[in-house]
């Protein structure tokens, strides 16, 4: 439903994506990792159709370019700032927003009750943003990228600075997204959001695509050995393995065990491994 | 609904809910109308407040004259007269403001007063004080013409007129006159002489001397009121406001990613500047005309052309939206738009006549002006209201507005998309 191939874009003598080549398929959700400066939001400004490639193409559901408007009426974006006008209500704002799509007004009264039921704003929804919460304008911020039911879903870092609450709303409500068939794009620095609900983690760093995959995959690609710890009274002993299992039951076999720690890689051993430890914004 | 009206409409909302940018586009130019109205009303109506002048009349043997003198500036709706016993007693009241001169009458006037001015002592002084500095002119003016009534007046009376004679004869009889003083001194006597034989009770055959006046009645190229002069002014200051405020929203969402997220929409930039301009005309448009409403019912502005008024109202609200729009797209950050487009407008007033009325400007601001949308502005808005403009006048009004706000928009739309692109790449 998205694909992006091949993308290279410049500002001036900075490259800000060598040749980035990703796809979403209807119902996957794909999120995109990467430090501070690694590519994320110039992938997401290229796929939104906001930037133009210096080269390579994108091209949304088969049919264009998202720079094109008729293409563009596909895509629902979530910005990464909260771009929503503070001194309407949520329901004025998702009415402006949805007339934007020229959405007859039986179906944009549905979608704006519907909306405001997912994301839990519903008994809010008169009131005047300012007076919200953050979690809530970020919710509100999701809804309005969803108002005209696109197919293709981009999300910028939808869930920074929210309470684990609305973390937790949000990040159901994506997951049903992608139950829903929805291609869905989600730039995110959290690794356990991506781990829970992605369907395949893309690495980005220095502009390029270092890993695309399932969680799993990746871990098991790059996310180097699990350990497995046995306390004894004789002391501890380690072992570091790519098959835990056969250690595992030699371990238990063993007399006077007191205890057996393993510590599986996860997500972000993964991203350590293929983006290094060293700060990137200094 | 289209989209350029949805995002009018959605302006328009948030402008209501901006109350401090109410204050920029309806409450600050009313009571600038309201205001600098009262300050030009007596001005503008000819009704003023009379001259305070302290008025001080020697002791004399013959107080007659110096009386009727003092009587004749009395009688003056122009002047305040207020007596007092000295010179010393005025000061004071100099000093303060509150009167503008003193007029010493001295005890040798009555002489002095038939000799015609022709002796040394006795003319009255008028001194001023140190607030007078307008008024002095008109002073000098009002006492004049109490002097010269007096002097009128006197003529009509044979006794008074028969010791002037008198008094001139004997003066041109004195040794210590000139030859030559002495011959005008006796062909000034002569001709009172002849006048006495003229005197028809107390005005005199021949003296008749005065001024007509006649004025244009109001509304025939003239304001009616002063606040047919500050209302025009306040309803540019009221546009004015409205394409500050609305300048400054363009900036506000930019700043806050709504501009960009209306981007993502299946809509042309076209339309999202287009949206912004129609409402920034049509609430323009509206405030001028509550205006022009508030204006006739309770401060008796009476436009002498509807049709033009309108019409002018709305090439105005058109000029300045197109103007905003250019405003709102230069600068480098995000925040110097509005500041620019406030430093543009106030610059543009300050010469434009937005403070000061045009008629009331100097020459060399006046030929500034010309490069004032603000004054072509209000010009057409006069020529509604007021002014008695020449086809061929509003029309140069109007078609300058017209082509500010075309450029206004065609280029605020191409800086926009620039802009915009530049802000992304």
């Amino acid at each position: 439903m998205l694909t992006i191939r091949d993308v290279h874009k410049s500002y001036g003598d900075v490259q800000a994506l060598r040749g980035v080549t990703l796809e979403c398929a209807r119902g996957e959700i794909l999120a995109l990792l990467g430090p501070n400066g690694a590519g994320k939001s110039t992938t997401v400004g290229v796929a939104t159709g906001l930037l133009a490639p210096d080269s390579g193409s994108v091209e949304l559901l088969g049919v264009g370019s998202p720079r094109l408007a008729r293409v563009r009426r596909h895509l629902g974006v979530a910005p990464q700032s909260i771009a929503v006008y503070e001194d309407l209500s949520a329901a004025e704002n998702l009415r402006f927003f949805g007339r934007m799509y020229r959405l007859p007004a039986s179906v944009l009264r549905d979608r704006e009750a519907m909306l405001l039921d997912r994301v839990g704003l519903t008994h809010r929804a008169g009131e005047p943003v300012q007076h919200y919460s953050g979690g809530m304008k970020r919710r509100l911020n999701l809804a309005i990228a969803l108002i005209h039911d696109p197919e293709v879903v981009l999300l910028d870092e939808p869930t920074a600075g929210v309470d684990p609450q609305s973390r937790n709303a949000i990040l159901e409500l994506v997951r049903e997204l992608g139950d829903e068939g929805k291609a869905v794009v989600y730039s995110t620095h959290y690794m356990e959001e991506a781990q829970r609900i992605s369907d395949r983690v893309a690495i980005l760093d220095h502009g390029r695509v270092m890993a695309t995959g399932a969680v799993d995959e990746l871990i098991s690609a790059h996310g180097g050995d699990t350990r497995v710890r046995r306390d004894s009274p004789a002391g501890t002993e380690t072992v570091q393995t790519k098959d835990p299992l056969p250690t595992l039951a030699g371990m238990l076999a063993e007399p006077e065990t007191l205890a057996i720690h393993v510590d599986r890689p996860d997500l972000e051993a993964v991203f350590l491994n293929l983006t290094g430890r060293s700060l990137r914004d200094t | 609904m289209s989209p350029v009206l949805s995002i009018a409409l959605k302006d328009l909302r948030l402008m209501l809910r901006d109350r401090p940018g109410l204050l920029f586009t309806v409450l600050f130019p009313l009571l600038f109308g309201l205001f600098f109205g009262a300050i030009y009303a007596d001005s503008a109506t000819g009704e003023r407040r009379p001259l305070a002048v302290a008025l001080t009349v020697e002791a004399a043997e013959d107080p007659g004259w110096a009386e009727d003198f003092a009587r004749a500036l009395e009688s003056n709706p122009r002047l305040d007269v207020r007596r007092l016993p000295d010179s010393g007693a005025t000061d004071g009241a100099l000093r303060s403001g509150a009167v503008l001169a003193e007029l010493r009458v001295p005890a040798e006037f009555g002489e002095w007063f038939e000799a015609v001015g022709m002796r040394e002592r006795g003319a009255p002084v008028l001194r001023f004080g140190p607030g007078a500095l307008a008024e002095t002119e008109v002073l000098r003016g009002l006492v004049s013409g109490a002097l010269y009534e007096t002097l009128l007046r006197s003529f009509s009376e044979r006794d008074a007129t028969e010791r002037r004679h008198r008094a001139l004869l004997d003066l041109a009889d004195e040794a210590s006159t000139p030859a030559s003083e002495a011959l005008s001194l006796r062909g000034a006597a002569a001709a009172i002489q002849s006048l006495r034989g003229n005197a028809e009770g107390d005005r005199v055959a021949g003296l008749a001397i005065e001024v007509r006046e006649s004025s244009l009645e109001p509304g025939a190229g003239r304001p009616r009121n002063s606040f047919a002069i500050t209302f025009p002014q306040a309803i540019m200051w009221a546009v004015l406001g409205c394409a500050a405020t609305f300048a400054v929203s363009l900036v506000g969402e930019r700043a806050t990613g709504t501009l960009t997220r209306l981007r993502l929409m299946p809509i042309r930039s076209a339309q999202i500047l287009a949206g912004k301009g129609l409402a920034c005309a049509s609430v323009s448009f509206c405030v001028s005309l509550a205006f022009v409403g508030l204006g006739h019912v309770f401060f008796g502005v009476r436009p002498v052309s509807y049709p033009v008024l309108v019409l002018a109202l709305v090439v105005v609200s058109f000029a300045f939206a197109g103007l905003m729009m250019l405003l709102a797209v230069l600068g480098r950050s995000k925040t110097s738009p509005g500041q620019l487009a406030w430093g543009v407008i106030l610059i543009m007033a300050i010469t434009g006549g937005g403070m000061l009325p045009l008629f009331f400007m100097p020459d060399w601001l006046v030929a500034i002006s010309h490069f004032s949308p603000v004054k072509w502005g209000i010009f057409a808005i006069e020529a509604g209201i007021w002014r008695e403009a020449t086809p061929g006048d509003l029309m140069l009004s109007l078609g300058v507005l017209l082509t500010i706000g075309c450029g206004g928009f065609v280029a605020g739309a191409k800086a926009f998309v620039l802009s915009e692109r530049f802000a992304n790449d």
